[in-house]
């Protein structure tokens, strides 16, 4: 079973490019999820009996009448796994292999497997990848925890609320220094000290705002700055209420939002997001960011 | 036939008020809205509402401070706490000083739909 991190795993482990994942998460609704990957990504059949299948498959035939017959499948899986809905991973295990990013079944089917046991560290795998290459690490190896379950409720909340995709950027600079770059960030103040912003593009910010809102937002204006600064305060509450589950008592302070600033919090860290409605900055730090 | 109640929202974003004004109007009530702390305070000495429904995390005056200041003016206004911040101390404080419900955001249709419903019965 895919599930929220398999793209950020294949960046971590050099197996795909930014650009790669960049260009699947685009194209992610071009490639609807066959039925052999909806079997091999559901445990249904395994890349060797889906190799063997489509190897004496003719064009006008039926792979899952042919796995079938094979006894590979069962009637009952054929319909339960045309029901589901494909799930965004999926899609994106087809974008693979569409686009010969994977050498084939057998190939993805290695990369899953290695997946289910590196999936719990995916974030943090690539927040201390950033680190390591943009900030004085030792400044910050305190503060990795913290930064990488925050970032995973982020991403969570991002695919939940706004159905984005999305993967941490392991070699991209900041957009630090860009024209017309707006910030929004909340402090969490309490048993915990941590400031989250979120930096992009006006044209970032109002698909953002869009997804969030769902409202036909025309233009980077108050509303799309409100409508993505309270995605920020709905995750954050989210994360609080993480946070109360393991008696640590932490407020929210009101959003504050700017136009071209530079960022410059203690202990900062700033992540670019790669997702299919384009790029933005994550900025978690220790106190406010916006001066 | 039911009358319509009045309804202050109090949120400092515009895009939770603008949506649930269209929630409330469709479960057919009048609605104002504040954006702050403060402007609560002043709209239920104004309009004398049936109702808040009140954030926590607000500029000026918050949804806590808010509260208090209302209940010395209002000690029978019925208040619908709807917030992001569910903390413990919050959540205490809250009920402590009457708030008829919690809601976390982000809140479902369903979740307003009860809430006004328990409301309705409370001030009629």
């Amino acid at each position: 079973m895919l599930r929220q991190y398999f793209a950020q795993s294949l960046l971590n482990s050099g197996v795909l490019s930014a650009e790669q994942v960049r260009l699947l998460l685009e194209t992610r609704t071009d490639h609807q999820a066959r039925i052999e990957i909806r079997a091999l990504c559901q445990g249904v059949m395994k890349a060797e009996q889906i190799e063997k299948i489509k190897k004496r498959q003719k064009p006008d035939e039926d792979f899952a009448a042919l796995a079938i017959a094979a006894g590979c499948m069962t009637e009952s899986q054929r319909c339960s796994l045309e029901a589901m809905v494909p799930s965004t991973n999926w899609n994106f295990a087809q974008g693979m292999l569409d686009e010969h990013f994977v050498a084939g079944y057998s190939a993805l089917e290695a990369l899953l497997t290695d997946y289910e046991a590196k999936e719990t560290m995916a974030v943090g795998t690539a927040i201390n990848q950033v680190a390591m290459k943009n900030v004085n690490f030792a400044e910050l190896e305190e503060e990795c925890d913290l930064y990488s379950e925050y970032t995973d409720v982020f991403l969570r909340t991002l695919s939940r609320f706004m159905n984005i995709e999305a993967v941490i950027n392991l070699t991209a600079d900041p957009f630090i220094g860009e024209q017309s770059a707006i910030t929004i960030s909340q402090h969490l103040t309490g048993d915990i000290m941590l400031t989250t912003g979120i930096m992009a593009e006006e044209d970032v910010v109002l698909e953002l705002a869009r997804r969030y809102s769902q409202e036909n937002i025309e233009k980077a204006d108050a509303l799309a700055v409100d409508s993505v600064a309270e995605f920020l305060n709905v995750t954050n509450g989210l994360y609080i209420v993480n946070l109360s589950n393991r008696h640590l008592n932490v407020d929210l302070d009101p959003y504050r939002s700017a136009y071209n600033v530079l960022p410059a919090g203690n202990k900062q860290l700033i992540l670019r997001i790669d997702t299919d409605c384009g790029s933005f900055d994550l900025i978690l730090a220790a106190d406010e960011i916006i001066f | 036939m039911t009358r319509k109640l009045k309804i202050l929202i109090t949120d400092d974003s515009s895009l939770l008020r603008k949506k649930l004004r269209a929630e409330l109007e469709e479960l057919d009530c009048e609605v104002i809205e504040a954006k702050n702390g403060k402007e609560a305070v002043l709209e239920c000495l104004k309009e004398k509402p049936d109702g808040i429904i009140l954030d926590i995390v607000m500029p000026e005056i918050n949804g806590v401070e808010a509260l208090r200041a209302i209940r010395e003016i209002r000690p029978d206004m019925q208040v619908i706490m709807l917030s992001s911040t569910g903390s413990s101390a919050n959540l205490v404080e809250t009920l402590k000083l009457g708030a008829m419900d919690f809601i976390q955001k982000p809140y479902t249709s369903e979740q307003i739909k009860t809430a006004i419903g328990r409301l309705r019965k409370k001030v009629e």
